[in-house]
């Protein structure tokens, strides 16, 4: 099957009216495959929100290629914008107007019958409180209204930018499980987030963009084990005899980091053998755990966004790291 | 269609919009019941009590004359100080009854001052509607909304001017027959709507369409202005700074240089010629003196002339607004 969203050399460069050109976009590649949900992160000035509005058509690339369900884009967008759904960063409504009637009104611009407003109303929580102007909101009910105005078209493609933004905790949940229910039911979902931890549960696949390219890309499980370091941390009964421990996996052969608590150690093949090497000496363990990467760390690494003592980064402080596809 | 009717629901959906055309309709109601009240009703009792006050006025003023200033006056062309015919004393028909009769309306004069006044203030409202509905919706990001859902942007826009106008000329033509319709009661009440034949009527009607006409340019001049600014301030900035060029600064530059017909430059001056069917300028530094006296150069500016400058202005505006909503990024 197609993918569903496709991105090739994108380029984008802001010019000011002074002739100061800022590059958005330096040649960025995407792929979404039907019926994922793909994770889309990056740090702040990364070029996230220029890539999706690129894609809808609001601001024009200077180079590249972009397919959305197959229609190349921005050529064929109209043909293919029914079938989309996209909340672009912050939600923005008429303050004065209510949910139902701003959803409404989107219905009639867009040819979507009117009984659907009730039904994204009561999928993102808002039923109760249609009635009531949107300047009464709150941040997280306004974002529950953005995505009920992304999803209006019943799209097979939804983008939404930090979606859970403002919402608490009951609806960060809430939201990723409708997210997971719309994937299951053959939506894909592009998300951008900046809550990690959230794309790591919720997403099967992600792009990392920064300073307008991608830096990795591929399922979440692939991107973590592909920046695993195979290390596995080893506590004995007692930290008196770790240093003894430490000399006998060094023995054989393993490589062993100290801590006071504990040992790192890398480059044996199978947990297990750990267990049988000590034993052996009488050393037994009581604690072995592979030490697993997680996305926020695989993002500080390929991003160069990690804080440092005594420094303060400035927003467009991020590195590109070389591309790496990471493939099954 | 769709978007059209989305457009004129939320069109009618905006604070903005039922506050100015109320607005609107408040002014215009304040002015019927000021002209109401001011004028009356003249029977013939009314035209005699008129006729006996100016014959009195004549007669006091006559004896003031007689025994008071007469003399003074002869003495004073005896003396040569004053021409020989100075003393004159009042005339008779100087003091007519209409002078002495209180003011009454009279709808076959004063209609087309009333449809000017609807035609200015509606102008007004539509330029206030036009702007904010294109300039709220770009500021608070509903523009970019909607283009994730129509991205042709030059249908939306246009779409968006089209609907604006269809309901702005709607509810001034509604609000232009109630108008006549209360000058027509403010008339028959305390007035007269005598003399109206179906010239008049047609004559009004022609005027009507033209003050339409303002009303649909003042709501696209505001619709452009905000379009191209991205913010309805930006219209308000632009409106305030042609009064100011226009009234003060253009005056003073044209005059200083000694530009001839300077009054062809004003807004204001087309304005009327539009309205009223023509308007003649003088030329006070270029005079003919072939009779023996200053005969300044006329200019005449016809409504067709200014229609043609209002209607090539806003068109090129509203090109503009065209051309840069599908060539610039919205960020």
């Amino acid at each position: 099957m197609a993918p569903v969203l496709e991105i090739h050399g994108l380029h984008k460069t802001y010019r000011g009216v002074f002739g100061t050109a800022r590059v958005a976009l330096d040649g960025f590649d995407m792929t979404v495959e039907a019926g994922e949900v793909h994770g889309f992160l990056g740090p702040n000035g990364s070029g996230k929100t220029t890539t999706l509005r690129t894609l809808l058509g609001l601001i024009k690339a200077n180079g590249g290629e972009m397919r959305i369900l197959g229609h190349p884009v921005p050529h064929e967008l109209p043909d293919v914008i029914g079938e989309v759904g996209a909340i672009v960063e912050s939600p923005q409504f008429f303050s004065h107007f209510s949910a139902r009637d701003t959803l409404s009104l989107l219905a009639d611009a867009g040819n979507v019958p009117q009984p659907r407003v009730d039904e994204v109303l009561e999928l993102v929580g808002l039923r109760d409180r249609a009635k009531d102007k949107v300047k009464t909101y709150s941040l997280g009910m306004k974002q529950r209204l953005a995505v009920a105005s992304a999803l209006l078209k019943k799209p097979r493609l939804l983008i939404l930018d930090e979606p859970a933004n403002g919402l608490d905790p009951g609806g960060i949940r809430e939201m990723r499980d409708l997210m997971r229910g719309l994937a299951e039911g053959g939506m894909t979902v592009v998300l951008s987030s900046h809550i990690l931890g959230e794309v790591e549960q919720i997403c099967d696949s992600v792009t990392i963009i920064s300073r307008g390219r991608r830096v990795t890309a591929g399922s979440v499980a692939q991107v973590l084990a592909a920046h695993s370091t195979g290390q596995v941390l080893v506590r004995t009964e007692s930290a008196a005899e770790l240093p003894a421990a430490a000399e006998v996996l060094t023995a054989a052969g393993a490589g062993v980091t100290s801590q006071s608590d504990h040992l790192l150690v890398s480059g044996i093949a199978k947990p297990a053998e750990i267990t049988r090497v000590l034993a052996a000496r009488e050393l037994y363990v009581s604690e072995l755990t592979p030490v697993v990467a997680d996305l926020e760390s695989v993002f500080l690494e390929l991003t160069g966004t990690a804080p440092v003592a005594g420094q303060h980064r400035q927003v467009d402080q991020s590195v590109v790291t070389p591309v790496e596809e990471v493939k099954a | 269609m769709s978007l059209m009717r989305a457009e004129r629901r939320r069109l009618h959906k905006r604070r903005v919009t039922k506050m100015m055309l109320l607005v609107g309709v408040v002014i215009l109601g304040l002015i019927a019941v000021g002209t109401f009240f001011s004028n009356h009703k003249v029977d013939d009792a009314t035209r005699a009590a008129a006729a006996v006050q100016a014959q009195e006025e004549f007669q006091r003023v006559d004896r003031e004359w007689n025994d008071h200033i007469k003399a003074d006056c002869e003495n004073e062309v005896k003396a040569g100080r004053i021409p020989a015919d100075a003393c004159q004393g009042p005339r008779q028909e100087d003091f007519r009854a209409e002078y002495y009769m209180p003011s009454t309306f009279v709808f076959k004069e004063s209609f087309r001052e009333m449809i000017l006044i609807w035609a200015m203030i509606l102008g007004f409202v539509g330029l206030i509607i036009g702007a904010s509905s294109v300039g709220a919706e770009w500021s608070s990001g509903g523009m970019m909304n909607l283009l994730t859902w129509q991205p042709r942007r030059m249908r939306v826009l246009s779409t968006k001017l089209c609907v604006l106008l269809g309901v702005i000329a709607a509810w001034a033509t509604a609000i232009l027959a109630f108008w006549a319709a209360a000058m027509w009661t403010i008339g028959t009440l305390r007035g007269t709507t005598a003399g109206m034949t179906s010239g008049t009527w047609q004559s009004f009607g022609l005027t009507s369409l033209r003050g339409l006409g303002v009303v649909v340019a003042g709501a696209t001049f505001g619709f452009v202005l905000a379009s191209l600014g991205r913010r309805t301030t930006v219209a308000m900035g632009v409106l305030i700074a042609l009064i100011v060029v226009t009234q003060f600064g253009l005056t003073i530059v044209l005059y200083m240089a000694k530009v001839h017909f300077p009054e062809q430059f004003f807004v204001g001056v087309h304005l009327n010629a539009w309205m009223n069917g023509k308007e003649i300028l003088y030329d006070q530094m270029d005079c003919d003196f072939s009779t023996g006296s200053c005969e300044p150069a006329k200019m005449v500016l016809t409504w067709q002339k200014s229609g043609a400058i209002f209607g090539g202005a806003l068109l090129a505006l509203v090109g503009a607004a065209l051309w840069q909503i599908r060539s610039r990024d919205v960020a």
